[in-house]
């Protein structure tokens, strides 16, 4: 007893209305934000199973029957690509999500300068390729249906006659269309997610695979006897072990490696449905479990239905005839349901990736070419990309029904699949190029992709219709330029990408990138989690750069962009400011829903200042770099006012010092000054007024008057002095003479002090036999104040103080030490002793104004020498350092006559 | 004075970067030899070297090498798929603690697999 054709098309209906209902429910927990299960990286693996179609599902088996082990390449492709999802597959996720990507085409013309051409010949390439596979899906679910009604028409189960195939074909591709449209178009962002779909072929892939493994254990412990029976009915030339290895083994796991990478569904559910890219790591090792266990059963199947049906029976249905010729009804359908699953579930994600490069790249652009004078309304752009997304969905099911319609369904199809492979590998040399080699150009790109596309459809795609396409000769299709390879798809396959290859390279290595193709290939190759910025600089008014979101993103979601933007901004009101970073932002978010290309032209209607040239962006660089030299300069000009202002403000740390020092020497002068003419004053008015005074006190008074007079006209004597000699004003009168002539007037001019303290001069005239040649008359001066000095200050009154003068030669000068035997002067004052007015201690009774020694010093420094205290004797030492200038050596003459020389230069 | 003198013992978080990064480059290039490996056993004339000593009534030798290597290359994806991110995220953590960034640049995938 067979199914019935009602109970099958019953189980059909309930199945699909499950399906949606999935869909549904997933949607609904996906916008209530519980979207924990469907970001699972099972899910996500589950999702890549739309490789395994009507075609792999059914064909393998056929295949397996046909030609032995051949059918494993097919799932070993794509195995070593999953195993080695490190290079590249994770490399093209974050590539994808980093620039918002929303196809293959999309990528593609991204890479490349976001061409538009590019991402056409890309989306006509992806649709040629698609279609036949479409119709191949339409094919064998209407074949599969047919085993059902040919055989309840058989036995006379059924009554009436069973549906056309074109029928069903069309029935099918309605319903899918339709859920396509419900739930492959709700949001227009290519990159928010279909959970809706996902959900759903994730559910279909559990389906598929349950159902083959089920027809596959049923088959190696139901019919046989475990797998060494079942391989024992093998038919002797089935697999012949030593002839596995060939050119078409090789091609064919090749063709599907890189179909697993270039197909449109396998790149939609890879890198766009992709929500995170640790999923990836789960999926290189669960999808290659995936592909290992749909193929576990594949020979088992197909042994069996080559013992155990009848010889004329097709191999491609052996999955649904076997269990049907056992009598296993429930597994028959469920072995149906299994490649109704693998059928649907290529269709959907296969159109919805179609519409969507359709919509970007063919019908956007136009749009926009075609109603540039349109005036601009919100939700327009959006609404056109949803109708023309939803028409797509259905031109491009249609197009697959009339496809089947046109080749009936016939033998064609059945070689399509790898046909179709190869169609589409040929953007692999342009996406692997893209990615690793930045000497990619959008040139060389359309050379390969456009050789490789016209030998593909020459050699292969048109000879599939039949050998009457194609010249002959030279041309012959199957053997170009009389290059004979037996298996025209090899044969294709090493022309096809040869050429492209080659042309891509080629063309790469003649052609410069322009500005943007740099930069996209900056951001491909270098870092793709950090996608920034472009470094163009472009501006546009915030206005207008709103009114584009909301017709492309919708009303509210714009406004909400632009509203955390300007907050990203700081801004608490108003729109965010059109920087460079922003408009980047915004141009990949208006990616997401329209494409690269699409997006980039749009934003380039109203933002200006996108088209720089190569030599603009030297420009620019040259721009910066004067920028940094400048500020180079800045910083060394502020370094030099760092220093200058440090440096003033020495000098008027210098000044305020000076200015006290002038107040303090004022100040001391005024004093000084002010003590005699009180003392003056005073005397003065007691004389004036009064009469009473004697001679004698009117003499004294007069004296005392008189003294103080002399007293301060030789204070200001000195403070002139030391003010011409500190400036160095002074007329030296030189003359030459022996140093002991200078000391001697020294002496005698002292006489009568010496006399009054009964002081005592120690000479040793031996010493004194320099002659000098300076102002002698200065000279002396400065002798008669230290040997006053010594007499004043040595010691009590009562001792006798003994002052010792001592010469001697150095340096080519000559030294003149004069000592006392008083206490000395201690080391904190030595300094004190040469600053004008200082008194120590008791010396303000010893008459002096302090103004000796400064003027002293002052001399010496004029004549050229010095005046040093020398520390450390038992009393006062100074020494007077005359210089060499001024000295002869110890002269044997010592009674040299005076004689005036020549004034030395200080005059 | 300063080249003879022995190397500074450096902190801890700048060895363990090391480390990491040491480990991370490991697995990576386990992921390359992984895949070559899949392409050794697949895609060389090795699968045919099984064919001549099929004997009817048990599994044939070619069909057992597919499957079971097949099996072997996942068991090991499935090792490495877990090994690798987290080499990785040890590589991040590290490079967030020290201040220097690990000395690693990361290699360019030389071949695309087929």
């Amino acid at each position: 007893m067979t199914p019935s054709f009602n109970l099958l098309l019953t189980v059909c209906i309930t199945y699909v209305a499950a399906l949606f209902l999935i869909a549904y429910l997933a949607e609904r927990s996906a916008e209530q934000g519980r979207m924990r299960f469907l970001r699972t990286p099972i899910i996500y693996t589950l999702s890549l199973s739309v490789y395994c179609t009507a075609w792999t599902y059914y064909g393998a088996v056929g295949s397996a029957a046909r030609n032995g082990l051949e059918f494993v390449t097919i799932y070993l492709g794509p195995t070593l690509v999953f195993v080695g999802w490190w290079w590249l597959l994770r490399k093209m996720v974050q590539v994808g999500r980093a620039q918002r990507v929303t196809s293959i085409a999309d990528l593609i013309s991204s890479r490349y300068g976001k061409s538009a051409s590019l991402a056409v010949v890309a989306t006509l390439l992806a649709i040629i390729g698609t279609t036949p596979y479409i119709a191949l899906q339409l094919q064998s679910l209407t074949r599969s249906f047919a085993i059902f009604a040919g055989d309840a028409a058989g036995p006379g189960g059924y009554a009436g006659a069973p549906p056309a195939d074109g029928v069903i074909a069309f029935w099918m591709a309605a319903g899918l269309a339709l859920f396509t449209i419900i739930f492959g178009t709700r949001n227009i962002d290519a990159n928010e997610r279909h959970h809706g779909v996902v959900t759903a072929i994730a559910v279909e892939a559990v389906i598929k695979l349950f159902a083959l493994i089920a027809v596959g254990v049923f088959v190696v412990w139901s019919v046989a006897d475990g797998p060494e029976d079942i391989f024992s009915r093998m038919p002797p030339d089935m697999i012949r072990g030593d002839e596995v290895f060939t050119a078409r083994w090789v091609t064919l796991i090749f063709l599907s490696a890189s179909a697993i990478i270039c197909l449109p569904r396998m790149f939609q559910v890879i890198v766009v449905e992709n929500v995170d890219e640790r999923h990836l790591a789960t999926a290189s090792w669960a999808f290659p479990l995936y592909l290992f266990l749909m193929s576990l059963f594949v020979l088992p199947i197909a042994i069996a239905g080559l013992s155990e049906l009848p010889s004329g029976a097709n191999p491609d249905l052996f999955v649904v005839t076997v269990p049907l010729a056992k009598g296993q009804d429930a597994l028959a359908i469920l072995a149906f349901l299994g490649g109704f699953s693998a059928a649907t579930s290529m269709v959907i994600v296969a159109s919805i990736a179609l519409s969507t490069m359709v919509s970007n790249h063919i019908v956007m652009p136009l749009w926009l070419r075609l109603g540039s004078d349109r005036v601009p309304a919100s939700d327009d752009v959006r609404s056109v990309l949803l109708l023309s997304r939803r028409v797509s969905i259905a031109g491009v099911l249609a197009l697959g029904y009339v496809y089947f319609q046109l080749t009936g369904g016939g033998s064609a199809l059945a070689s399509i699949g790898l046909i179709a492979f190869l169609g589409v590998a040929q953007v692999l040399p342009a996406l692997i190029g893209g990615l690793f080699w930045p000497g990619a150009t959008r040139r060389g790109a359309m050379a390969g992709i456009l050789s490789g596309f016209l030998i593909w459809a020459y050699t292969l795609f048109l000879p599939s219709f039949g050998p009457e396409f194609g010249f002959s000769g030279l041309l012959d299709p199957q053997a170009l330029f009389g290059v004979v390879i037996e298996d025209p798809l090899i044969h294709a396959v090493a022309w096809s990408l040869g050429v492209n290859t080659c042309a891509f390279v080629a063309i790469s290595l003649l052609t410069n990138p322009n500005a943007t193709e740099r930069l996209q290939a900056h951001h491909y190759i270098k870092t793709p989690e950090r996608a920034s910025g472009s470094t163009i600089a472009r501006t546009a008014a915030s206005e207008e750069l709103l009114v584009l979101a909301q017709r492309i993103l919708g009303r509210d979601e714009g406004i909400r962009f632009f509203k955390e933007t300007a907050r990203a901004q700081g801004k608490l009101h108003g729109l965010p400011d059109p920087t460079e970073t922003f408009i980047a932002a915004l141009e990949r978010k208006f990616a997401g829903s329209v494409g690269a290309a699409t997006a980039n032209a749009m934003i380039g209607q109203i933002a200006t200042g996108e088209a720089l040239s190569f030599e603009d962006m030297i420009a620019v660089a040259d721009e910066t770099a004067q920028i940094m030299e400048y500020s180079a300069r800045l910083e060394a000009q502020s370094r030099a006012l760092t220093e200058t202002a440090d440096q003033l403000r020495d000098a008027n740390r210098k000044l305020t010092a000076l200015s006290a020092q002038k107040d303090t020497f004022l100040s001391q002068v005024s004093h000084e000054l002010r003590t005699p003419m009180t003392s003056i004053r005073s005397f003065a008015e007691i004389l004036r007024d009064s009469n009473a005074l004697d001679d004698a006190a009117r003499a004294r008074f007069s004296s005392i008057i008189h003294d103080e007079s002399i007293r301060l006209t030789r204070l200001l004597d000195d403070i002139l002095d030391l003010s011409f000699l500190e400036n160095g004003r002074i007329r030296l009168d030189v003359s030459t003479g022996p140093l002991s002539d200078v000391i001697d007037r020294a002496v005698t001019a002292t006489e009568s002090l010496l006399q009054e303290r009964s002081a005592v001069v120690e000479r040793d005239p031996e010493t004194e036999r320099h002659v000098v040649t300076t102002d002698t008359d200065r000279l002396a001066q400065v002798f008669i104040n230290l040997i006053t000095n010594a007499v004043r200050h040595s010691g009590a009154p009562g001792d006798r103080p003994q002052i010792r003068i001592r010469c001697f030669a150095k340096d080519g000068g000559a030294h003149v030490e004069i000592s006392d035997n008083g206490p000395g002067i201690s080391a904190e004052n030595v300094e004190l002793i040469f600053e004008k007015f200082s008194k120590l201690g008791a010396d303000s009774a010893s008459g002096s104004a302090g103004l000796g020694l400064p003027i002293s010093r002052e001399i010496m420094r004029n004549l050229g020498g010095a005046l040093d205290y020398v520390s450390g004797g038992p009393g006062a030492i100074f020494r007077v350092i005359l210089p060499a200038s001024a000295t002869l050596p110890q002269s044997d003459k010592p009674n040299l006559s005076l004689r005036s020389t020549r004034p030395p230069n200080r005059v | 004075m300063t080249e003879t003198a022995p190397p500074r013992p450096r902190n801890a978080a700048p060895r363990k970067a090391e480390r990491a990064a040491r480990r991370l480059r490991k697995r990576r290039d386990a992921a390359a030899a992984l895949t070559i490996l899949g392409v050794v056993l697949f895609v060389s004339p090795l699968v045919s070297a099984f064919g001549s000593a099929d004997s009817a009534g048990a599994v044939p030798l070619a069909v057992q090498y597919i499957f079971n290597f097949w099996a072997v290359l996942i068991a090991a994806a499935f090792l490495l798929s877990r090994a690798l991110p987290r080499a990785e995220k040890e590589v991040a953590e590290t490079a967030d603690e020290t201040t220097a960034p690990p000395n690693f640049t990361p290699r360019k995938p030389g071949r695309a697999d087929t």
